[in-house]
């Protein structure tokens, strides 16, 4: 899964906009956000996306099989969604949104090299890290 | 097919790798191979493929008939043009043209095409953003530095990294986009960062130390900072005695910024005063630097003065981890054809202001006719409407102006009061030249053309070259957009046929630290000037004094206005009208100070009216997280009333309907955005607008 190091963001939005090149998204969803509170004269940064469980619940609610998941990646196939928004409901992380069709995390798979959020951010904020990661590798 | 470019949505200008496949750019991404970015790449430069497609685009140019624009040829509009034009220059004299460029747009190849375009007819009147912007700390540099020389922060190289009034996490310092990377850099190496600003922002966030300051007072708290350092005998004694003059006269002037006075005037304690000073000046390797903060108060220049002071007296300039300087690579200056200008031709806003080209005062200048008449104006992917101060009256001055022409992507407010509005380009469909010696590199690029211009636009030169075909013969204009180039660097010591075999770009000269403090600087005394001769002889003060001369908050309007803050994913009015950066910042907000909040029981949501002696607007509260007391911020950029459907769907409100034209730093001339006072109307009914 994608990690943030909330010592290095600073909110800049890059990896949302970066994210929605990369999955060519049109109708204002996020795959990913970044959200952001403030204590103690800081701010914090978390990130909303997809965790890649071992049993997905968005999986399980798909009426159309539109997710799979391949080497511990859970991969939606956008083709396949006709926009119901069950997944959306059944992710415990809010890390599915709904717009046409659903968009998720797929962590960029089949493209080149990192994901386009971990390549784009200006401050190297973002990692391929967590259970994600050794899954991925 | 990939191609190597560079993204023009900011002054960054970040490497970029361009896919295209059938002719269709289908991918925009950050060049691993550029120092610059290094692989990284902003959310607008990823939106770069929603701009070059973007359906809201002009697509042909448009005349106005009567209230109604009606598409008319290329041919036939540049036609018109150039006659209105001749016109003009016989009836009124070649100075009644002036120009204006946008902020993105602006470079090296396009002030010099539009400079060589006045020149031919008789016009000393480019005007373009960094009048409003940048020019306090290029008329600071030059009366201490000499000129050419502009100093920028070694951040990855410092112990100790002081900056006020930026925010490098959201600008990169208007250089480029890994500057706050290397500023936390430097941090995890063990340095320490202070930021002194009024607002809690995201550089703030990331601090040792928040300093909290009243608005307009920065030039006091540096010359606080500067009497400590010398009176405590912090201060790099040798290089001031070896590289400096007018020492003595600093110290002097400085002996009244006392600990209690600078508390007084900037609500900053004298405590944390005298801990910032012993910091910068204990540290091996120190910068200190700013941004707009800076920029847009009523002493603009001479704020920046003192900081570059302060940098001077602790010996931390020109320098490993101090004030760098990147040499500017000498361009063919034939091609600006200054010769055709009339010797007694007079930039408009020069009696008023004797180092800058001030953009903010031509709605003065036309509606007054003085000095003399300014009735045509170009504006090329720029926003006046939008972006300079005291909007009713932009507009009541461009609606005077006998010829208006804008050439832009959108129908933006300004179009709407063109008599032609041509369409323009991306920075993906023309040439231009990359060097800024703002930089941390001596790097010139190829910032190459990717694609064709689409639909009906035409790469802004060729409007230009065209026009001046048309005015002034066959010998004013260039056989191409590549010709010209050529032709400017000349001389320069790089060709264009380099630039090309390199996309990556040039490195034009060595940049190696010491240079200056070895042969001298460019200054009449050859050292850094603390007492500034060239600002005594424009019979100006020599030496930085505060002054506070201007609005103070009373009881008709009891708080500062700050407003031109930036947002990463905009840049200033543009780019709003791309779905996948529209929404980044979802509401256009009067943000205010908790303790203002709490004051005028307001919550976030509620509404208000903001206002000045100029105008006023009405917009939702954002309580902000924290910030000096009594501070009200609105940014600037939103409020469109045209640049596209999403744009306006946006909402907001226009600030500039309440900054001020004619308030502005004596110097440069330019406004003073951040440096106003308001008062809040608290308003029952919902949605923004602007009066």
């Amino acid at each position: 899964m994608i990690v943030l190091d909330g010592k290095r963001c600073v909110g800049c939005q890059a990896c949302v906009a970066a994210c929605r090149q990369a999955q060519a998204i049109t109708d204002g969803v996020k795959p990913l956000s970044i959200g952001r509170g403030h204590r103690n004269g800081r701010y914090l940064y978390h990130i909303t996306v997809c965790r890649h469980c071992p049993d997905p619940g968005c999986a399980q609610a798909c009426p159309q099989e539109a997710f799979t998941v391949r080497s511990g990646v859970v991969f939606l196939d956008g083709s396949l969604c006709t926009g119901c928004g069950l997944c959306a409901g059944a992710c415990p992380y809010g890390a599915v949104e709904v717009g046409e069709r659903a968009a998720k995390c797929n962590l960029c798979a089949g493209g080149p090299g990192e994901p386009a959020c971990v390549r784009t951010c200006p401050t190297g904020a973002l990692a391929v890290g967590g259970e994600g990661k050794a899954e991925w590798e | 097919m990939i191609h190597k470019s560079v993204c023009r949505l900011c002054k960054a200008d970040c490497g970029i790798l361009a896919v295209v496949e059938n002719g269709r750019l289908v991918r925009v991404e950050g060049d691993p191979a550029c120092p610059l970015n290094r692989g990284a790449l902003c959310a607008k430069g990823q939106a770069l493929p929603q701009l070059l497609y973007d359906p809201d685009r002009l697509d042909r140019p448009l005349a106005r008939d009567g209230g109604r624009y009606q598409p008319v040829s290329w041919e036939r509009a540049l036609d018109e043009i150039a006659a209105a034009l001749a016109r003009i220059r016989t009836k009124y004299g070649g100075a009644a043209l002036a120009t204006y460029e946008g902020a993105s747009f602006s470079r090296v190849n396009t002030q010099a095409y539009i400079r060589r375009f006045l020149h031919y007819f008789g016009s000393p009147n480019r005007t373009g953003t960094e009048s409003l912007c940048v020019a306090p700390k290029y008329v600071a540099a030059r009366a201490t530095f000499g000129p050419g020389l502009l100093p920028t922060g070694d951040f990855a190289r410092a112990d100790v990294i002081l900056l006020l009034g930026a925010n490098p996490a959201v600008t990169a310092m208007h250089r480029y986009l890994r500057a706050m990377d290397d500023v936390l850099a430097a941090k995890r190496a063990g340095g320490k960062l202070v930021v002194v600003d009024p607002v809690f922002t995201e550089t703030a966030a990331k601090a040792d130390l928040w300093v909290p300051i009243r608005p307009g007072t920065d030039l006091a708290f540096l010359l606080g900072l500067i009497r400590v350092v010398i009176e405590e005998g912090l201060y790099d004694r040798n290089f001031v005695a070896r590289h400096t003059v007018g020492f003595e006269d600093l110290a002097r002037t400085v002996r009244d910024y006392t600990l209690e006075t600078v508390e007084r005037l900037t609500g900053v304690s004298g405590s944390y005063l005298k801990r910032v000073a012993r910091l910068f000046a204990g540290a091996r390797r120190a910068v200190v630097d700013r941004r707009e903060g800076l920029m847009h108060g009523r002493q603009a220049t001479q704020t920046n003065r003192a900081l570059l002071l302060l940098a001077a007296v602790c010996g931390q300039v020109d320098r490993e981890g101090a004030l760098r300087f990147t040499p500017s690579l000498s361009l063919n200056r034939k091609v600006l054809a200054e010769d055709r200008l009339p010797a007694d031709a007079v930039f408009f806003a020069r009696d008023r202001f004797p180092f800058g080209d001030e953009a903010g005062l031509l709605p003065e200048t036309i509606l007054s006719g003085r000095p003399y008449p300014v009735k045509a104006l170009i504006v090329t992917a720029g926003n006046p409407v939008m972006a300079w101060p005291n909007t009713a009256k932009v507009i009541r001055a461009l609606r005077e102006l006998e010829l208006l022409v804008v050439i832009d992507l959108y129908r933006t407010e300004t179009a709407d009061l063109a008599h032609y509005v041509l369409p323009g380009t991306t920075c993906l469909e023309r040439s231009d030249l990359s060097t800024n010696s703002l930089m941390p590199h001596p790097l010139v690029r190829l910032a190459g053309r990717v694609l064709p211009p689409q639909g009906g636009a035409r790469a802004e030169w060729r409007v230009f070259n065209e026009l001046g075909r048309r005015l002034f013969g066959e010998g004013y204009a260039h056989a191409s957009e590549e010709a010209f180039l050529e032709d400017l660097l000349a001389g320069s010591g790089v060709t264009l046929a380099d630039l090309r075999e390199k996309p990556e770009g040039v490195l034009y000269r060595e940049n190696r630290p010491g240079r200056y403090l070895e042969n001298g600087f460019p200054t009449g005394s050859g050292k850094i000037e603390l007492y500034s001769h060239m600002l005594a002889q424009a019979g100006f003060d020599p030496l930085p004094r505060y002054e506070a001369d201007g609005p103070a908050p009373d009881g008709e309007y009891p708080y500062h206005l700050i407003t031109g803050s930036r947002l990463a994913f905009y840049s200033h009015s543009t780019l709003m009208n791309l779905p996948w950066l529209h929404d980044l910042h979802p509401l256009h907000c009067a943000e205010v100070a908790p303790e203002v909040a709490e004051a005028e029981g307001l919550q976030d949501g509620d509404h208000v009216g903001v206002v000045t002696s100029k105008g006023a607007v009405t917009l939702p509260v954002k309580v902000m997280d924290d910030s000096f007391p009594g501070v009200v911020l609105v940014r600037h950029g939103f409020g469109h009333t045209g640049g596209g459907r999403l744009a306006v769907a946006k909402g907001g409100a226009n600030v500039n309907y309440l900054t001020d034209d004619l308030d502005n730093d004596p110097l440069a001339g330019t406004p003073a955005y951040r440096d106003r006072v308001c008062r809040l109307e608290k308003v029952q009914h919902g949605g923004g607008g602007q009066a």
